[in-house]
């Protein structure tokens, strides 16, 4: 533990460098407009941040990508609950409460309740992910291929399995993200697999394209289809933020333990991210919380459980991503391009090699909750007046970012047509409701889900029960086994 | 006729995924006995995607016959994808701008080697705009100016990112721009 506090310590010391704490800042404001426009979501916002880190040394890259994320869970409760717009998808329950808090006339209290529940449960989950990184690091050190797969085969299902929606169109959506990532020469044998002669498909499709084209493109091709009508605001009031009580927090206690916990967990389980949490949070609370009858009425349970749970999935899908470099969200994915852009395999190696860098990367977390909340306090006001841009404009420049970010990453101009391609699936994706996260997960995990299943084939001389004799491997397998069939059983049993 | 809409993006998948499982079929490597070859994986994956593909098209035509019974309300089954026309909210599709936008984003990659990055982009953006319902055109000419030149100082002066000069005159034209923003 000691050492862990000396880490710490000496990460602190990085992220105050003047680098560092200048990326630092950028990436908190950059944050909070994405999170506030309703056009950009979180994932898009880091995937567009992404072209300004290639010339950047990994320190201050992954950090200025870290701190986007964790504002991003936080930023769209401002104007969710004073304008009825939410910025993005996790912001959602905080309609319900929050808006309904403003509306009874006490708006600085909403807003009071979701700078508590967000620095509280982003600390908690910040904490943890220190505490549980270093010894899933080292249990991750002994796992083989089989566990590896397990893992993965894991987070492919339960990306399926929670984003909500039709489950058989999640499963089309993830195949078809396994099978891009097979695109390519193969890197046993050396031959084509699906490359048609062409050489950019030679290559294999990079999942950053795969992802900027889908969650930015697409994305803006969906808003256009309904011409760039997001609400604008028609004044900025007066903004002000108040604190709860220290009896009124003590009061909550219970649902910001639950839902701080259940953030947590759904940040580590790979593919679930914020949204989910947000959500099930919410869920959760009106199902079993004290106050569980009043619920959509303005209570301060309705503000703490979702956006606790949203900052707190933050540290949860560091973990994962830190510690076997595998991203439990969309935003922790483009981290984890990020870190492979700089030629650094995130996972229980870089604990060894580079734990400068890592704690480095937890004291951003630390540094980018209190900035954040700072931020929120003291400079909302401003921030939200870019509700005033025309959605057209804001969209253009997404557009142009989305290029910039494929032409830089290999300054390959063949990649627009594969960036192009995706925005075309991801709209298409979008318009017949199959979901975008499954295939995306896919093309990402896809070559280390191969990989690992044919090295544990070979190790396992053909016999596929390897994945059922080892202990690991066979507790993962049985947990995807329920994570893939509880949702089938619970609507069967719902339709009676 | 709503089950075989329901169950056309199944079928269409559907298709693809069997001429790729054809394709894996065909590989051609060294056969060492006793290890999973590169066709492997495809194949388990498209299996996979063509037995789930089947589900989907059994499921849409259940419950497309089901709705045309009246014996099941549209809530008591899982969201398909024909449902996604009737349940937009936010006004009509304008698949019309959708297409001209995609357009414009075709073109851009043609446009990028020909006219070099800050006119293309200046193009893309003013388009983009037009497009996107925007009609004040002084503002629209002032924004593009602004982000095009902006984009390329920012890239190439700042984040040194090989940005495309373009060809002939246009590629002066970028080279001159350069020199005056004092970029190398």
């Amino acid at each position: 533990m000691q050492d862990v506090l000396i880490h710490l310590g000496q990460g602190f010391v990085t992220v105050f460098q003047p680098v560092n704490i200048f990326v630092l800042m950028i990436g908190l404001v950059l944050g909070l407009l994405v999170a506030v426009l309703p056009g950009l979501t979180l994932v898009m916002g880091v995937v567009l941040a992404l072209p300004f880190t290639y010339k950047m040394g990994i320190t201050p890259a992954v950090i200025l990508l870290t701190a986007m994320y964790v504002t991003g869970t936080y930023g769209g409760a401002f104007t969710a609950i004073l304008f009825r717009i939410p910025g993005e998808p996790i912001d959602v329950p905080l309609l319900w409460d929050g808006y309904e808090m403003a509306k009874r006339g006490e708006p600085a209290k909403a807003l009071g309740w979701t700078l508590f529940a967000a620095l509280a449960g982003g600390l908690v989950a910040a904490l943890v992910m220190v505490a549980a990184s270093e010894p899933v690091a080292k249990i991750a050190l002994t796992f083989s291929a089989p566990e590896y797969f397990a893992l993965v085969f894991f987070g492919l299902a339960s990306v399926v399995c929670l984003g909500g929606g039709s489950q058989v169109n999640a499963f089309i959506s993830l195949f078809i993200g396994l099978l891009i990532a097979s695109v390519g020469v193969d890197g046993t044998y050396g031959i084509e697999r699906f490359s048609f002669g062409v050489d950019t498909l030679r290559d294999g499709i990079e999942y950053l394209g795969v992802m900027v084209g889908a969650y930015g493109l697409g994305e803006v091709l969906s808003r256009l289809e309904r011409g760039f009508t997001s609400p604008t605001l028609e004044k900025i009031g007066k903004i002000e933020t108040k604190l709860p009580s220290a009896s009124e927090v003590m009061a909550v206690k219970g649902s910001f333990a639950r839902s701080s916990i259940l953030g947590i967990l759904i940040g580590i389980v790979p593919g679930a991210g914020a949204t989910i949490a947000s959500f099930l949070s919410y869920g959760v609370e009106a199902q079993y919380g004290r106050r569980r009858t009043e619920m959509g009425t303005g209570v301060a349970e309705g503000i703490v459980a979702p956006q606790s749970a949203a900052t707190a999935s933050v540290g949860g899908a560091m973990i994962p991503l830190l510690t076997m470099g595998i991203p439990g969200s969309g935003a922790t994915a483009i981290i984890l391009g990020a870190f492979m852009l700089q030629g650094v395999q995130p996972g229980p190696q870089v604990f060894v090699s580079q734990p400068g860098l890592i704690y480095a990367i937890f004291a951003s977390v630390f540094v980018s909750l209190i900035g954040m909340c700072l931020l929120g306090y003291f400079a909302i006001k401003a921030l939200v007046k870019v509700l005033d841009f025309r959605e057209a404009a804001v969209s253009a420049f997404v557009v142009m970012f989305c290029f910039i970010g494929a032409l830089a990453a290999r300054n390959n101009i063949n990649d627009l047509w594969t960036i192009v391609t995706f925005g075309a699936v991801g709209y298409l994706f979008e318009k017949f409701r199959f979901p975008i996260a499954p295939m995306v997960l896919g093309a990402i995990l896809g070559p280390l889900a191969e990989n690992y299943f044919l090295t544990a084939m070979i190790s396992a001389q053909g016999d596929w029960t390897t994945f059922f004799t080892r202990p690991v491997a066979l507790a993962l397998m049985l947990l995807s086994a329920v994570t893939l069939v509880y949702p089938t059983y619970r609507s069967w049993r719902e339709r009676g | 006729m709503l089950a075989l809409r329901r169950a056309a993006p199944y079928a269409a998948v559907m298709i693809v995924g069997a001429y790729l499982y054809w394709l894996a079929l065909q590989f051609e490597f060294p056969n060492v006995p006793g290890r999973l070859g590169p066709d492997a994986w495809p194949k388990i994956v498209l299996g996979l995607l063509l037995l789930t593909c089947l589900v989907g098209m059994v499921q849409s035509c259940m419950s497309g016959s089901r709705q045309a019974d009246g014996s099941a309300a549209p809530e008591d089954r899982p969201m398909l994808p024909g449902d996604i026309v009737e349940q937009d909210q936010t006004g009509p599709a304008r698949y019309g701008l959708v297409a001209m936008g995609f357009a414009l984003f075709l073109l851009y990659p043609i446009a990028l080697e020909y006219l070099g990055f800050p006119i293309a982009t200046f193009l893309l953006m003013v388009l983009f705009m037009l497009v996107g319902q925007w009609r004040n055109l002084p503002a629209i000419l002032l924004t593009s100016l602004l982000g095009a030149v902006g984009l390329f100082y920012i890239f190439r002066g700042v984040v040194y990112v090989s940005l495309p000069l373009g060809t002939g005159r246009f590629q002066e034209f970028t080279l001159w721009l350069a020199q005056l923003l004092q970029m190398r």
